[in-house]
């Protein structure tokens, strides 16, 4: 069909019969429509808000749950550190080699000693701050470990306090030479503060 | 410093003889401590960690039932063996070492300055166990070590106890007084008293000369003053005291013609140690008058102020 063929037959076209009743009507129908045309129908909207915050709180409660719980097993492993526990387990799986045990960023992991060497010195517990960095570390007295760039040794004397002492390095918690602002240490003999809890009257 | 100096001049003797008439306990080998050269420049004294290994191994020498291991063939396997407070060392190598040196007990440490303080920091490893602990002490830089030294031994000497099994000891201070009344009479009835002790002027020290003062076990650096003496007489002493012991300073008449100070233990007539009083002041000092006691040759009759101790002779070191 070309173009005068279209407009041949618009010409012929005629336009639909309509009763009086329906042109009488047709206003209102019109202002009607125009009214309620911007607007879902209230009930759908219902809907879905509510299937959304089911879901937000499904969500939440799924997230929380993950961080609750990884949150807990870390402080669990910092606890079983600190309380003696993973230095236990590790001392029965490897006797008389584990120099120390260390948990940074990257994870736990452990120093062996070539041969077995059966004297023990106190065991040692340590958090180290340096920066951003932190480390929890459990070792004995007399071994070394990392501390600014230095090997240094941790001991432990008769009354359950924990130095560090190397090159131009010390640490106590009576005195210090050698650190800098950005350090932070905390230490505790672990066998001591046991031994001391063994002894103290339970409240 | 002198005093560090003169710990190389007299305590050798006092540490064999205290290592033969003590009885059979732990026999520790004390090696010399370590130091940097800004400490040492404070000190004012190269390689300071030597004296101070020394005075420490008196002081333990002092503490019932300990036995020292000579310091000279300790500082032999010092330099063989590169012991050092921050070395590790195995437990087989701590049995080898303390084998060769007939030790139980080995014991390293180091020196630092941390502003105006001194810090010493000492190791313990027994050569048995291989049990290894350690112990720091902080004092005043600008006095002498002996206090500091004093503290350390007796921290040490628990870590040892602890390591046996034993329950800590309790050393006990020793105490010292002025007494009154010169001999002979001449010299006035001023009394005898104890000035400062380890760079601590003592408060009132004339009018509480009848008061005791407590003396850690070990090495002190005592000023005894006495008034009426030419030039206020006043000397520094060094003298090792024992857990618990009174002592007084009294001035006597020696060999009836020569004056002179002395500390001795309550109770016993045997002087730990004495400093003579030259009847003018144009005497020299003189040759020995008790056997085995010899006077400094550093000392003069102008350098009346700036007296030296004479040597502690090995029977005033019991235990």
């Amino acid at each position: 069909m070309n173009s005068n063929e279209l407009d041949r037959m618009l010409g012929k076209a005629a336009v639909p019969e309509r009763s009086d009743a329906y042109w009488g009507s047709f206003p209102g129908r019109v202002v009607r429509r125009i009214e309620t045309a911007g607007a879902p129908p209230a009930r759908t909207r219902l809907w879905q808000l509510g299937f959304a915050s089911a879901f937000a709180a499904c969500c939440g409660l799924v997230i929380g749950f993950v961080l609750w719980h990884r949150n807990a097993r870390e402080l669990d492993d910092y606890a079983a550190m600190r309380d003696g526990r993973t230095l236990r387990a590790l001392e029965d799986q490897y006797p008389g080699r584990l120099q120390s045990i260390i948990r940074d960023a990257s994870g736990l992991h452990t120093q062996l000693s070539g041969d077995a060497a059966p004297a023990r010195s106190d065991p040692v517990w340590l958090e180290i701050e340096d920066g951003g960095d932190r480390r929890v570390v459990v070792t004995y007295s007399g071994q070394l470990v990392r501390c600014r760039g230095k090997d240094v040794m941790v001991l432990s004397d008769a009354g359950g306090q924990v130095i560090l002492v190397g090159d131009g390095f010390l640490w106590s918690r009576q005195a210090t030479s050698g650190l800098g602002n950005a350090l932070r240490i905390q230490a505790e003999d672990i066998s001591y503060s046991r031994a001391h809890q063994a002894r103290s009257p339970q409240l | 410093m002198k005093a560090i100096r003169l710990v190389f001049l007299l305590f050798p003797a006092a540490v064999l003889a205290a290592a033969d008439s003590a009885p059979k306990g732990a026999s520790i080998a004390v090696f010399d401590f370590k130091t940097d050269w800004h400490t040492d420049f404070k000190l004012g004294v190269t390689d300071a960690g030597e004296p101070f290994a020394s005075l420490l191994a008196i002081d333990l020498s002092g503490l019932p039932p300990f036995t020292m291991v000579e310091r000279a063939e300790v500082q032999k396997e010092q330099e063989l063996r590169k012991v050092a407070l921050d070395s590790p060392m195995a437990p087989k190598e701590a049995a080898e070492l303390g084998a060769s040196l007939d030790a139980s007990v080995l014991v390293s440490g180091r020196l630092y300055k941390s502003g105006s303080d001194l810090i010493a920091a000492a190791k313990v490893m027994s050569a048995e166990t291989g049990q290894v602990s350690g112990t720091v002490v902080k004092g005043d830089i600008s006095k002498p070590m002996s206090e500091l030294v004093s503290r350390l031994a007796i921290q040490v000497g628990d870590i040892i106890r602890a390591q046996q099994g034993s329950p800590p000891a309790e050393w006990k201070s020793a105490m010292i007084v002025g007494t009154s009344g010169a001999v002979p009479p001449s010299a006035g009835d001023s009394p005898t008293y104890v000035e400062s002790i380890d760079g601590t002027k003592i408060a009132d020290a004339a009018a509480g000369w009848n008061q005791s003062r407590p003396l850690l076990p070990g090495v002190h650096e005592i000023v005894i003053k006495h008034e009426a003496l030419p030039n206020n007489f006043e000397r520094q002493l060094l003298f090792i005291a024992k857990p618990g012991a009174a002592y007084e300073v009294k001035c006597l008449l020696f060999q009836r013609q020569r004056l002179g100070i002395t500390i001795r233990e309550i109770g016993s007539d045997d002087p730990v140690t004495v400093i003579l009083v030259p009847p003018k002041a144009q005497d020299s000092w003189g040759a020995p008058f008790l056997p085995g006691w010899t006077f400094d040759s550093e000392a003069t009759p102008g350098n009346f102020q700036a007296g030296m101790p004479i040597p502690i002779p090995a029977s005033a070191h019991g235990k």
